[in-house]
């Protein structure tokens, strides 16, 4: 059972120690928008590629909290507090979907500033509503995955093949869609106007989301119950 | 004294690390009683208090407080137990009275009261960063954190460790009082500070190697060694291995 109180408190104090540097970091976004807007560069694709690529950032602020924690030592004090694994891991999750707010917003907006031009919505304000719903979970488990990668294994190990792979994404990835734009804009097009299509492709993404999110609190759960300072920290 | 009356029993505990092994220890502790747990560094004493509250789940044995298992009861025994750490527990950049708010959320019995009371009294800023305090202040602000709900046990880890004589006499002066307000409270302290032990103990208990060598009452000790005093028997017996 969790206790609600102890959840409350965790997250409060999670919270206070994270949400400045997400503000921090919505003053960076805003900062480098109104850097392109005065030279001249603030186009629709510019603007939002600076709002979707800057998301990145609200993902890795709960889980680098956490590897701090167990480093310094803030892990180590909430596992002697007559709390559980659950409630602290319940906390961080909560933290990590509060957190990913802006940037679900952010990828919303991009979608009205630019991905409305681009493809022909029927519905934008509805479409960015759920696109906003999506990218929220999305992140909140993108989240939850570095969170429980965090909690299992030790700084160093990350540093390695995870490392690799996350670079080979950032830059596979990228390329791969460059490559075949067209032909997923093409698809992306023809689905939005079918909406059972649409409604199928929701449907998985909803349960690939919400299976992340249970296999990652678990694990997450698991690594802190078996976290021992001094042993496990780096 | 029968293990139902007891407030604390460690029953054949065996923990396990690389290179380090706690043998089989056996401990009992009654309502009232001040037991120092001496020792030098290595011994085992941080690992068995660490393991009487529960935070080395994959002990061997059984320990039990107020009767109840760890086990299955670790959250009501951290609320029935206080620690004072050998390190510092807490987040270094809250100030100290949102420490101790966050700390009451998880303490049903919390006093706030007297929490303030005692910080008041051992001379701690309210609304400074632990992290800015200095090392004897955060060890004050630890034994407050442990004290201000009056747990029934309190486990102290080296508490009087690189302090000032004025601090350590502070400390231990607080320490006694607050016991001898309720005395049916237990204290476990580790210590290898023999003068902490004549100062606060009802009896010994020597740790070496992570083993339980003896375990005797203060005056029992003194009576073996014709009433000469504890802190001069300890130090002969043994000082070699503190």
């Amino acid at each position: 059972m969790l206790k609600r109180d102890h959840v409350e408190a965790l997250i409060r104090v999670e919270l206070r120690r994270v949400y400045p540097m997400a503000l921090e970091m919505a003053g960076i976004v805003g900062g480098l928008l109104l850097l392109f807007i005065v030279f001249g560069k603030g186009d629709a694709e510019n603007i939002s590629a600076v709002l979707v690529g800057s998301t990145f950032g609200y993902i890795v602020l709960v889980p680098v909290a956490f590897s701090r924690d167990k480093i310094d030592g803030g892990l180590e004090f909430l596992c002697f507090l007559p709390t559980t694994p659950r409630e602290i891991a319940s906390a961080r999750v909560a933290v990590a979907a509060i957190i990913a707010c802006p940037g679900a917003l952010q990828i919303a907006l991009a979608f009205a500033i630019y991905g409305t031009r681009m493809y022909a919505v029927p519905n934008a304000p509805t479409a960015a509503l759920i696109l906003f719903l999506f990218a929220w979970s999305a992140l909140t488990a993108a989240s939850c995955v570095m969170l429980a990668l965090i909690s299992n294994f030790r700084l160093q190990t990350l540093l390695g093949m995870p490392l690799i792979a996350v670079g080979i994404l950032l830059i596979g990835v990228p390329a791969v869609v460059r490559r075949f734009e067209a032909p997923i804009n093409a698809t992306l097009s023809g689905t939005v106007q079918h909406d059972n299509v649409l409604l199928a492709v929701a449907a998985f993404v909803v349960l690939l989301i919400l299976g992340t999110l249970a296999i990652t609190y678990v694990a997450t759960v698991r690594g802190i119950a078996t976290y021992r300072h001094g042993r496990d920290q780096i | 004294m029968s293990h139902a009356e007891a407030l604390l029993v460690v029953d054949g505990l065996i923990v396990r690390y690389d290179g380090f092994m706690l043998h089989p220890v056996h401990l009992s502790v009654a309502p009232g009683e001040r037991v120092a747990l001496v020792g030098p560094n290595g011994a085992g004493k941080s690992t068995l208090l660490k393991a009487v509250l529960g935070r080395i789940p994959d002990h061997e044995g059984e320990i039990r407080v107020e009767g109840l298992p760890i086990r299955e009861n670790v959250v009501r025994t951290r609320q029935r137990v206080g620690l004072l750490p050998e390190t510092l527990l807490g987040y270094g950049w809250m100030p100290v009275n949102e420490h101790l708010d966050f700390l009451s959320r998880f303490q049903p019995n919390w006093d706030a009261q007297y929490a303030v009371q005692l910080l008041e009294r051992l001379g701690i800023p309210t609304h400074t960063r632990i992290a800015a305090l200095s090392r004897g202040q955060q060890v004050k602000l630890m034994f407050v954190a442990a004290e201000a709900f009056r747990p029934p046990l309190l486990l102290l880890d080296e508490p009087t460790s690189g302090l000032d004589p004025v601090v350590r006499n502070e400390l231990l002066h607080t320490i006694d009082e607050s016991l001898s307000a309720n005395p049916g409270r237990s204290v476990i302290f580790s210590t290898h500070i023999l003068e902490d032990v004549a100062a606060l103990a009802d009896r010994i208990v020597i740790l070496v190697d992570g083993r339980l060598r003896m375990d005797i009452g203060k005056e029992e000790l003194r009576k073996q060694n014709d009433g000469r005093p504890l802190t001069e028997i300890l130090y002969q017996e043994f000082a070699p291995t503190c």
